[in-house]
């Protein structure tokens, strides 16, 4: 992969201060800050097609990150797994104005603006959340999680 | 003036009698050249694939690594036969100036980082691209980062190139940590920060458990060479010299300290701009070995490699393995990527330090010579890149081999100092007569300033009487007595009338470059031992740097501590004389009249 891409891609994993975050409860505020993360690149894996997933370290748990489009083309769906964390991580999947929880796990961003279906969240409950005047979408993760943007 | 006359012609008679001489003896036996020892093959690649080879390694099934500066990492099957086998292991990197083989996987310096390439299903393919160790780059074009080359403890050794200043464009910086260090990683990720002081390192050795490294000529560097790289060395440049206060820097000396005693030259003119400093003639200069008087951790090179003589943007430094091209083995072959070419170095310690020899060894490889590495057969792959900075080869890309043909040349194997001067062991019998005679020898030494410019002239020439010699009986060595050597300067010593006793042929190469770092203590020859026939017959300049045999210099030989002070050469080389060779061997964009880079 040139090295535009990967950096492209570490934009959209990391855009808006990180993704995954270390909360001392699901209402804690998700920070912009970086500092004390101790995020590291890892590299990455390539499968058969080339594709990549994204491996780095945070708060010393190691992370894959891979996003991959759907077979029939219907979305992307993202999936994280974390190995030796110390303490339970959270990610942060959706910022919207609105935020809506529509059943079976499917939500409904920004009024429509598109669909995010939590595939596998393990045990963990998303939370549906306030936060600077809109709506936060947080999952807590245990070791895996998977979700989809569906357009 | 009859007598004067009857004279004359005996003179004339005589020079034509030689002169003729001279003539039938270079028909009948002109003397092999390097080509006819060591022999440049190529190495097929398919059509498409572009070899701007920035990393060589060779696998212990002696299939090839190569890695390109383009970012893509191959494995060559079958590598020295008539149709090599390309299979692409990687790509997607960001220019791979290095490779190196350890326990199955690869590892490569891209610019930012070290990076594992790891083939986990065995489909011959990279599947895992893992990060061992990212660096901070600020961006600016000049951060190349080179290596690894792996030590003994299995950890490996990176360099990086500097930055260059915006408004002082010439000047070299280190914007961000470790830009102009040698960084040695491990491979649980740990950095340590080795030394610094290099400028553009794009050559890394390991010889013996000895990290050396070449640099090249630029600001505060007056030619390339070669440097043994302890922890915590000095090599010179003071970009690096920034972060020596960080927490894990193994470096004392600071930017302040260094440049109280050798300044900058940063001057602004009326409108306020930068000026950029160029050469003074007739100035007091320093010299690196001052420094190192002054800060012990400065390493001065091993061996200097003469600026555009052994190259001009010197790269790899490979050890001959035993049993490899003949009278060679065991010492070091050093790439240069403008001159397209590669040189020979032995290495020997006195007093505990590196210092030894260089000569020319093998020119004319189709781009730069970038990197170097053995294959199993003890054929040498050469690879090759010209960046677009020219080369002497004009091709921009390249994957060669180098083959000996088995013939002994006839050369000098090894210069060894003496207290008194040098022994040189050649690698076949001398004719003893020629060799007997002191005229056969000619020794010059000079040295390069140090200082915030642009590379250096040649100062401080001086040429030294060979007084006697001793020849061995089996005329295998010829130990010299040179008026005066002196320490830290590179001696020329050139042969140009020695012949060896079978066919009666000139050196292959006449002239070796002996950086004499130190001088040995030990018995010195008696005047009685030697020969000190003097024929007169062959001449004492040397035609590799005759240019430099007019500069002279007043300086003492007994104290070489004093600043030098040089006379301008009595006749310099016009541009115009030199300017195709420039424009062939280097790259115009820095070594230009009009100073525009």
């Amino acid at each position: 992969m040139a090295p535009h891409v990967r950096r492209g891609l570490y934009c959209i994993l990391l855009i808006q201060a990180f993704f995954i975050q270390r909360l001392s409860s699901p209402q804690a505020a998700w920070s912009s800050d970086t500092a004390g993360t101790a995020f590291q690149i890892r590299g990455y894996e390539i499968d058969d097609n080339d594709r990549p997933t994204f491996l780095y370290s945070m708060y010393g748990a190691e992370i894959k990150d891979d996003i991959k489009v759907m077979d029939n083309a219907e979305g992307l769906r993202r999936t994280i797994s974390i190995n030796n964390a110390k303490e339970t991580l959270h990610a942060r999947i959706a910022v919207g104005k609105t935020i809506e929880s529509i059943g079976n796990g499917m939500y409904l961003i920004n009024d429509k603006t598109f669909y995010l279906r939590v595939d596998d969240a393990g045990k963990s409950q998303p939370v549906i959340r306030d936060a600077n005047g809109g709506k936060e979408l947080i999952v807590p993760v245990q070791t895996q999680l998977s979700y989809s943007i569906l357009f | 003036m009859k007598i004067h006359y009857s004279y004359l012609s005996k003179i004339a008679f005589l020079q034509w009698s030689v002169l003729f001489l001279l003539c039938f003896s270079a028909v009948s036996q002109e003397s092999p050249k390097e080509e006819d020892f060591f022999k440049i093959v190529k190495v097929s690649a398919p059509e498409g694939v572009i070899l701007e080879v920035g990393g060589l390694t060779v696998l212990p099934n002696g299939d090839l690594g190569v890695s390109t500066r383009r970012g893509e990492v191959y494995i060559v099957e079958n590598p020295t036969s008539r149709r090599p086998y390309f299979r692409k292991f990687a790509g997607g990197l960001h220019e791979i100036l290095g490779l190196e083989y350890k326990d199955g996987a690869f590892y490569c310096a891209q610019r930012g980082e070290l990076t594992k390439l790891v083939d986990r299903n065995k489909d011959g393919k990279a599947d895992l691209y893992q990060t061992v160790f990212s660096w901070p780059i600020s961006g600016h074009y000049h951060e190349y980062s080179f290596g690894p080359k792996l030590a003994p403890d299995g950890s490996f050794f990176v360099s990086g190139n500097v930055a260059f200043g915006s408004e002082e464009w010439w000047r070299g910086e280190s914007r961000v940590p470790w830009r102009g260090w040698m960084m040695r990683i491990f491979e649980n990720g740990q950095m340590e920060p080795w030394a610094t002081g290099l400028r553009s390192p794009a050559g890394l050795g390991m010889i013996d458990g000895d990290l050396f490294y070449a640099d090249n000529q630029g600001d505060w560097m007056g030619s390339g060479g070669i440097v043994h790289i302890k922890k915590g060395s000095f090599a010179g440049h003071p970009a690096g010299l920034r972060w020596s206060g960080m927490p894990n820097s193994p470096m004392k000396l600071t930017t302040e300290q260094l440049y109280a005693v050798v300044g900058p030259r940063q001057v602004k003119n009326d409108m306020g701009r930068y000026i950029k400093p160029e050469n003074v003639t007739n100035e007091k200069f320093a010299t690196l070995f001052e420094v190192k008087q002054k800060f012990p951790e400065t390493q001065v090179p091993a061996v200097w490699l003469p600026h555009g003589v052994l190259g001009i943007s010197n790269s790899e430094i490979i050890k001959i393995p035993e049993g490899v091209f003949g009278p060679f083995e065991g010492q070091l072959l050093v790439g240069d990527q403008g001159q397209s070419k590669i040189s020979r170095i032995f290495l020997e310690k006195v007093n505990g330090e590196y210092q030894g020899a260089a000569w020319e060894f093998r020119s004319g490889f189709q781009s730069g010579v970038l990197r170097m590495a053995w294959g199993k057969d003890g054929s040498l792959f050469v690879g090759e890149t010209n960046r677009g900075w020219g080369s002497a080869g004009e091709a921009s890309e390249g994957l060669q081999r180098l083959v000996w043909s088995n013939a002994n040349p006839f050369e000098m194997r090894t210069i060894k100092a003496m207290p008194d001067g040098f022994e040189i062991e050649f690698t076949q019998p001398v004719d003893i007569k020629s060799a007997q005679d002191i005229s056969s020898y000619s020794v010059e030494s000079f040295l390069y300033k140090y200082h915030a410019v642009y590379g250096s002239p040649v100062v401080a020439t001086k040429k030294h009487a060979v007084k006697g010699v001793k020849v061995s009986s089996d005329g295998m060595t010829a130990r010299i007595i040179v008026e005066d050597p002196r320490r830290y300067y590179i001696h020329n010593i050139t042969l140009e009338g020695v012949r060896s006793q079978e066919g009666s042929y000139s050196l292959v190469h006449p002239t070796g470059y002996y950086t004499l770092n130190n001088i040995p203590e030990g018995k010195k020859l008696l005047m009685s031992e030697v020969s000190t026939k003097n024929s007169g017959k062959t001449k004492t300049t040397t035609p590799a740097r005759k240019e430099n045999t007019k500069l002279e210099s007043p300086d003492d030989p007994n104290n070489n501590n004093k600043k030098k002070v040089t006379t301008p050469p009595a006749k310099a080389v016009t541009y115009a004389e030199v300017k195709p060779l420039l424009l062939k061997n280097t790259c115009a964009a820095c070594h230009n009249p009009d100073k525009k880079q």
